[in-house]
């Protein structure tokens, strides 16, 4: 099992902490909360295979949030989905995602490069300097990308984004 | 609220349930006693002397395939968890070892599946060998595509024919029908039908695929379990079939259930065969003839070994191979390991991946029909769209 400062983690502890984070991630990657469902089981499952030993609860959430960005990539490129397309075309699949009168789907539409960080800061809470690392770019690639980012929600959902 | 707050409220607000919750625990507890199991098994231990054994395609073309990070950096790499540390190769970066193509596995039985000619090869001395109609337009095929889509309730908005005539290398016309939800229906001749379509409706198409095979009264279904994995230390590509099984029957019978009363399921596809006509019946090869062409470094298929001569040879069997049109042939296939591929595999894993849990394997092919008929039905085995073929030449 995985084990956090030398400790081993139960598949129950790893849901209750931190399966919120991926299962919010997941559904914002991939736009769907079936598919995002999906990416974030399947995220869990890695965890267990790939059976690491973090150091503290940083590396972890890094793995875990870096592991669900490239499974929502790599959903996105699947067969299925590059020929049938539309990401909210599987959404009546599960639990409809709470009311946000189309800013979910506006920031789900959104480049990764440009999604992420916006999820990671507004969301998740980490600053600039700690997306860059968990993304492996400069502070100031990722300012310039939220910055984008919110041009680009602007111009979506036809008001400011602050 | 503005729109950043309806944000935060709208993703905070997302739970997962209960019935996910329950799934996932399930899924993550299956795959820790798999785990567990690998880890018990005496093979994976000798791995860590003798090590990897099986045999695989592609993994140095599949590993740098993965690295690739073409949306932003940061986002493709694969997580970077922390303390295991990645050990040296002690291959040396100019050694014809590090041209070797292999799969990795966990335990060698995820590469050799349920074949009924394992260990029974002496029984066979002669197989039939089949031939598809060769067509020279598309109305059959289209025949074929719409009596599946009846069959699985599909709508077929448009057909693409290719006759694949003036290719380089024979190949069967091909057949793309869309359909109005997505899926798609593709049919290599009149052979290989293969179906893609919404995962979500994967048990329903299995469903119906096991009834059709279990409709001859009687017929009983094996499975069999292909599995490999990446190196990034996770499940690579996963592959179930389900073939009529009758124990009671001569091998050459089984063999015939094996390659065409079966389907194949992958995520979102599900691929089946049809019975073509039969050419004519042909002497085979021996094993040991077969295994001498192999080492001698005369094989077929897209994993290769720089070193055959020293293979160690894991398992050897007898399938039906489609890839020489028109005539569908048996090949010996053969699985096998090199005692170097653990040190390969341990400077190709990404950081924090255990390379004790994983061994290498190769499959190589040689046709089992007696080389003197080689010109009257001429074998060959593609890989990426070109001739997957191995020769001595290589080695030198």
């Amino acid at each position: 099992m995985p084990t956090l400062n030398g400790i081993a983690l139960s598949c129950e502890e790893i849901l209750a902490r931190w399966g919120p984070l991926v299962y919010r991630m997941a559904i914002q990657g991939t736009g769907a909360v079936a598919d995002g469902e999906d990416v974030a089981q399947e995220v869990f499952v890695s965890l267990i295979q790939t059976d690491p030993a973090f150091a503290d609860e940083t590396h972890l959430r890094a793995w875990l949030i870096r592991a669900t960005a490239n499974r929502c990539k790599s959903w996105g490129r699947s067969p299925w989905r590059r020929r049938t397309v539309p990401l909210e075309a599987s959404r009546n699949a599960a639990v409809p995602p709470p009311d946000s009168s189309g800013v979910l789907e506006a920031v789900a539409a959104l480049p990764p490069r440009y999604r992420w960080p916006v999820y990671l800061h507004y969301i998740e809470g980490y600053t600039a300097d700690e997306i860059g690392q968990l993304l492996g770019c400069p502070r100031n690639t990722v300012l310039s990308r939220l910055s984008r980012a919110r041009e680009k929600l602007k111009v979506a959902l036809k008001e400011e984004w602050a | 609220m503005n729109c950043e707050d309806r944000y935060r409220r709208a993703m905070r607000g997302m739970a997962p349930s209960p019935a996910w919750r329950e799934a996932t625990l399930a899924a993550m507890k299956a795959a820790h006693r798999r785990k567990e199991d690998h880890r018990r098994r005496p093979l994976a231990v000798a791995a860590g002397a003798a090590v990897l054994v099986l045999a695989v395609t592609g993994g140095l073309w599949w590993s740098a395939r993965m690295e690739s990070d073409p949306d932003g950096p940061g986002v493709a790499q694969t997580p970077q968890p922390v303390v295991t540390p990645t050990p040296t190769s002690a291959i040396p970066q100019d050694d014809p070892r590090r041209n070797d193509t292999f799969s990795i596995v966990t335990d060698p039985n995820q590469l050799m599946g349920s074949n009924p000619t394992a260990g029974r090869l002496e029984e066979l001395t002669e197989l039939k060998v089949y031939e598809e109609p060769t067509l020279t337009d598309d109305t059959l095929q289209r025949a074929l595509a719409d009596a599946l889509a009846l069959e699985y309730g599909l709508t077929i908005t448009d057909y693409q024919w290719d006759s694949l005539e003036d290719y380089h290398i024979p190949r069967p016309p091909t057949l793309t029908a869309q359909c109005a939800d997505g899926s798609q229906i593709r049919l290599d001749g009149l052979g290989t039908q293969t179906i893609l379509f919404d995962p979500a409706r994967q048990e329903e198409f299995e469903a119906r695929l096991t009834r059709k095979l279990t409709a001859v009264s009687g017929a009983v279904l094996a499975q069999e379990q292909l599995e490999s994995y990446s190196f990034t230390g996770e499940l690579y590509s996963s592959l179930q079939v389900c073939f009529v099984n009758d124990p009671t029957q001569p091998l050459s019978e089984q063999l015939y259930n094996y390659t065409f009363r079966r389907f194949s399921a992958q995520e979102g596809a599900v691929s089946q065969n049809t019975y073509p006509s039969v050419k004519g019946t042909y002497p085979l090869r021996s094993e040991s003839d077969a295994l001498a062409s192999f080492h001698s470094g005369d094989y077929w298929g897209s994993h290769y070994t720089s070193h055959p001569d020293q293979a160690e040879i894991l398992q050897v069997t007898i399938e039906y191979d489609f890839s020489p049109y028109p005539y569908i042939q048996p090949v010996y296939r053969i699985l096998f390991t090199q005692n170097y591929w653990d040190e390969v595999i341990a400077d190709w894993v990404h950081d924090g991946v255990d390379p004790a849990s994983y061994m290498g394997v190769g499959v190589a092919y040689v046709p089992a029909v007696d080389p003197a008929y080689q010109n009257e039905i001429p074998y060959y085995r593609l890989f990426n769209d070109s001739l997957a073929h191995h020769t001595p030449d290589e080695l030198e």
